[in-house]
C-alpha cells in the first residue's frame, strides 16, 4: 500500500521543509538543494497533483481566539443511526473532528468552545434533541501534542 | 474577559489575513498585500506579529497519511495513576507515531491518537512500545471511518 516508491530524497527533504515552515521560499529551497526555483517548483506541483500534499495550512492558537474549551465525546448508537447522526454532527462549526469508531462507543468526536457555558449549551440545546442512549464527555485538561502527520 | 481584549488586538485587516493564510500557507506577501489593501511590508510586519503574539502557532503542511502507507488511525485511551501521569506523557510524545496527546478528565486520564501503517504495525507498537509505559487500564480503538478533520478556523 506504500506509496511513495516514487520518491526521491529530495522530494522528501522538500516535503520536511515545508513541514517545519510551509511559507518557505523557492528561493531558500532553491538555494538549500542546489536546484532551480523551477526545478523546485515543478517537484512540488508534483507532490500536490499526486496527492501527497493535502494543503499549506495556518494552524491558530485556539485560546488566542476565545475557545478555551477543548472537549472529547464519545458517542454509543444503534448502528442506523449513525449515518444520520454523523451528518447532524457534522455541521455545527464546535465539532472539528469525527470518527466512525471500533469499541464500545461508536463515534467519537472533538469539539472547541468557549468556555463551559457553551459546551453545556451544546449538550442540552442541540445534542439532546436527538436521543443519545449512551455517551461520555471528557474535557481537555492540556493539550501535549497537536499536529499533522509528519514525514520523519 | 480575556477573549474581549484579545479580539480587540486584531484588527479586520488581520483577520483577513488569517483567513488568506488559513486557505493557503504558502500565498506570497505580493498577493495579500494586494487582496487585503495593504503595503508588502506591511502585510509581513501583521504576519510577525501575529506569530509571536501567538494567534498563530505554526505554518503546517497537510499530508496525505494514506500515502504514506498509513492506513490506520487509533484512539488509545490510557488511565495511570495521577503520579506516573506526567512520565507517560513524556514518553508518549517522543514516539513519531502519535500525533495528539491530550490530558483530560473522566474514565481515562489521556487521550491519544496515532497513525499507523496497518494492524502489525499498531500491535507492534503496543507490545513494544506501550508495553514499556506503566499504565494502569488502556482502551485502544481504531478508526473505521474519518467523518472530519478540521482544525480551529476563524
Amino acid at each position: 500500500m506504500k506509496d511513495n516508491s516514487r520518491l526521491d530524497e529530495i522530494d522528501e527533504e522538500i516535503i520536511k521543509q515545508l513541514q517545519s515552515n510551509s511559507r518557505v521560499t523557492l528561493t531558500f529551497l532553491s538555494a538549500r538543494f542546489n536546484l532551480t526555483q523551477n526545478a523546485i517548483k515543478y517537484r512540488i506541483k508534483n507532490l500536490e497533483t499526486k496527492g501527497y500534499i493535502i494543503k499549506y495550512t495556518t494552524v491558530l492558537e485556539p485560546k488566542k481566539f476565545g475557545k478555551k474549551v477543548t472537549a472529547i465525546f464519545n458517542f454509543n448508537l444503534p448502528l442506523d443511526r449513525i449515518e444520520s447522526f454523523c451528518k447532524h454532527l457534522k455541521k455545527f462549526e464546535n465539532i472539528t473532528n469525527i470518527y466512525f469508531i471500533t469499541g464500545h462507543y461508536s463515534i467519537c468526536a472533538i469539539g472547541i468552545f468557549e468556555n463551559h457555558e457553551e459546551l453545556n449549551s451544546f449538550l442540552i440545546d442541540h445534542l439532546s434533541k436527538t436521543s443519545i442512549p449512551d455517551y461520555i464527555v471528557s474535557t481537555v485538561l492540556k493539550r501535549f501534542k497537536e499536529q499533522f502527520y509528519e514525514l520523519k | 474577559m480575556p477573549k474581549k481584549a484579545d479580539e480587540e488586538l486584531k484588527s479586520v485587516e488581520e483577520e483577513q489575513i488569517i483567513e488568506l493564510l488559513q486557505k493557503d500557507a504558502r500565498m506570497p506577501v505580493k498577493k495579500i498585500a494586494k487582496k487585503v489593501g495593504l503595503s508588502e511590508s506591511t502585510v509581513k510586519n501583521r504576519i510577525q506579529k501575529l506569530k509571536k503574539e501567538g494567534y498563530i502557532r505554526d505554518f503546517a503542511l497537510l499530508l496525505n497519511p494514506k500515502k504514506f502507507g498509513k492506513n490506520i488511525i487509533s484512539i488509545l485511551m490510557i488511565s495511570t495513576g495521577l503520579s506516573k501521569t506526567k512520565e507517560c506523557i513524556q514518553m508518549l510524545k517522543k514516539f513519531p507515531q502519535i500525533i495528539n496527546i491530550y490530558f483530560t478528565t473522566g474514565e481515562y486520564s489521556i487521550i491519544a491518537m496515532g497513525l499507523f501503517d496497518d494492524d502489525e504495525d499498531l500491535n507492534y507498537f503496543l507490545v513494544n512500545k506501550l508495553s514499556k509505559i506503566d499504565i494502569h487500564q488502556y482502551n485502544v480503538v481504531t478508526v473505521l471511518e474519518k467523518i472530519k478533520e478540521s482544525y480551529f478556523e476563524i
